[in-house]
């Protein structure tokens, strides 16, 4: 039984006995030998395989029948021994042609897979591409060394593709080297070769496509948060409305302008809003731009750009960082002032609200972050009116109360004086209270943290009433001696055992 | 000192400037080259032919390009280059001053 390979010459599948494979496989070793330390050795290399295939395809019956050893032979005393065809050039080299001669290791761009590292190293070892391939495979199950290698190969080794030739169906010198290689490792292996390098193919493909389709679903994510946010944010600062964001984001959002309006120097806001809509802007822009980039998969040449909003982004945030620590600095230090006032002892003592807020003509209410207190703003006037906390306390003394006035500032003198700057009037009669429902700060000063706290001390046996509109003075839902704000406006209470009980 | 041994070397010596006289005629592609030379029976062997036309295109006498063939592999067309013609002139001259030279050694 005669075995016969199947094998590839510049392209061209032939069939070929063992004798006649392992003549012809000798022959070409031999040549490939002499030739490729010349000059150009693997150009003449391929084409002298070139002409092999030709005189082999010569034959009227060369696709059906298998090549033997004469075929063989008579090829070579055609083409003439290796001697012949390196004949004298080895001896007598060209000047200067040496330089450059050294085999060099690049990517073989032209049969790659992924960025054609292995089949470079195929080319300046010698071994087929398939077994490197496998053992990058074998390496990346090992902690992913493979896959890093593969990667730094990547990188360092520059790109060398197939030369550009004319049509489309050129063999590229990488092409026609191929074949060799499949000579050169014996039998079947080239059959079984090229199926690995389909998987290959294919498996490459598989993921490519699959990261392709997850970059896109990230791309998407980011394109609708991008926009979401974008659009709550601009809600919220334009018209004070969530809009998107749901309810419950409400109390503690904030009007940002106010903010502004309320905590820096006016002078400054525009300059504030500008800032913050950069620092918070630019990176949502740049959340959406990147999310169209992987959907679309496009590349784009956006360094500049990209260079110049992330400077601009910094130089925002810089800028925001000094004019806040500078603006911040008025709320270095803080300070209180207690202001005692005693009030008359009687039976029954009223406490009820006089000048008040739904009587105030002002233009804005304004939440701040953390702050419980309601907030108005007559911009006319550039007043703040803010609402004080009113409790209750038991005392062993006289009736008595407490105004205490808390501020902020840049020093301790500067807190005290910003806290007794605060105004706020109390009218104590014979046997009532009258309450302002808002203190105010002086014209034209900004909010520094101020707020104040009215405590009132009431001994056993004293009958107090609230009038019902002095809730809105009580933040704190535990009012002070067994009492809740709500339960407490309209009653009577008399205070027994440092406990208020209601006298109806 | 043999007479094949000299025969094959004065055929050397011509060879080259035989694959240059080919070129220039029409760009053709290895075969087309194999054939005129094996038809003037100045090669023996097909395999020498391509040592000298790499050596040549690395001179820069020649240049090629690819051209798709309907049988095959693509095929390289080798062509002249100016410097390759400027390079076959001399040798032209050179041949008619050998030949000139043994005719006129053989009269004598």
């Amino acid at each position: 039984m005669e075995k016969s390979i199947k094998i590839n010459i510049a392209g061209v599948i032939f069939q070929i006995d063992e004798e006649a494979y392992e003549l012809l496989r000798d022959y070409l070793q031999s040549v490939t030998g002499r030739l490729s330390t010349l000059p150009g050795g693997s150009e003449m290399i391929d084409d002298i395989e070139g002409r092999i295939a030709e005189l082999f395809q010569s034959k009227p019956s060369w696709q059906t029948a298998v090549i033997s050893k004469e075929e063989v032979e008579e090829m070579i005393s055609t083409m003439g021994s290796p001697e012949d065809i390196a004949g004298d050039l080895d001896s007598e080299p060209e000047e200067g042609s040496y330089t450059g001669r050294a085999k060099k290791l690049y990517r073989d761009t032209g049969n790659s897979i992924i960025g054609g590292v292995c089949s470079g190293l195929s080319d300046y070892t010698g071994i087929d591409a398939v077994w490197i391939r496998l053992v990058f495979v074998l390496f990346t199950l090992l902690y992913l060394t493979g896959a890093l290698v593969y990667v730094i190969l990547w990188i360092v080794l520059p790109g060398k593709g197939t030369p550009v030739n004319y049509g489309k169906r050129v063999r590229s010198e990488k092409t026609a080297r191929t074949p060799r290689a499949d000579i050169r490792t014996g039998n079947g292996s080239s059959a079984v070769g090229s199926a690995i390098n389909e998987i290959f193919r294919a498996f490459c493909k598989f993921f490519v496509i699959l990261f392709r389709v997850i970059v896109a679903i990230i791309g998407v994510a980011f394109i609708i948060a991008g926009f979401s946010t974008l659009f709550s944010f601009l809600f919220l600062s334009l018209f004070h409305s969530s809009f998107l964001v749901p309810s419950v984001f409400e109390n503690s959002m904030f009007y940002l302008p106010d903010f502004l309006y309320f905590i820096a120097d006016p002078s400054l806001s525009v300059w504030l809003t500008i800032l913050t809509g950069l620092v918070v802007g630019l990176p949502l822009l740049a959340l959406i731009y990147w999310g169209i980039r992987m959907v679309f998969q496009f590349r784009a040449r956006d360094l500049v750009l990209n260079l110049t909003m992330l400077i601009i982004w910094i130089l925002s945030c810089v800028a925001l960082s000094i004019i806040s620590f500078t603006q911040g600095i008025s709320f270095s230090d803080s300070h209180r002032t207690v202001q005692q006032l005693s009030i008359p002892a009687s039976d029954t003592l009223m406490i009820r609200l006089d000048d008040r807020v739904s009587s105030l003509d002002y233009h804005r209410e304004v939440h701040l972050p953390f702050e419980p207190r309601n907030m108005y703003l007559d911009e006319k006037e550039d007043i703040i009116y803010v609402s004080p906390e009113l409790n209750i306390y038991h005392t062993d003394d006289d009736p008595h109360m407490q105004v205490v006035k808390y501020s902020s500032g840049h020093s301790r003198t500067d807190a005290i004086s910003k806290a007794e700057q605060l105004i706020y009037d109390v009218n104590i009669n014979d046997n009532a209270v009258d309450l302002d429902e808002y203190f105010t700060l002086p014209a034209g000063r900004r909010w520094s943290g101020a707020f104040m706290k009215v405590r009132l001390y009431i001994p056993d046996n004293m009958i107090i009433h609230f009038e019902e509109d002095l809730e809105t003075l009580m933040h704190d839902d535990y009012f002070g001696c067994g009492i809740y704000s709500w339960e407490a406006g309209g009653k009577y209470w008399k205070m027994t055992e440092g406990k208020l009980k209601d006298t109806d | 000192m043999n007479v094949e041994n000299n025969k094959a070397q004065m055929r050397k010596g011509i060879l080259e400037y035989c694959i240059l006289l080919v070129i220039s005629g029409n760009s053709c592609y290895a075969s087309d080259i194999i054939n005129k030379l094996k038809e003037a029976r100045v090669i023996v062997v097909e395999g020498t032919l391509y040592p000298l036309l790499t050596r040549q295109k690395n001179a820069g006498l020649l240049s090629y390009r690819w051209e798709e063939s309907s049988q095959g592999p693509p095929r390289k067309y080798y062509e002249l280059t100016d410097k390759g013609r400027e390079y076959l002139s001399e040798l032209d001259k050179s041949w008619d001053e050998l030949v000139e030279s043994v005719k006129l050694i053989r009269k004598k």
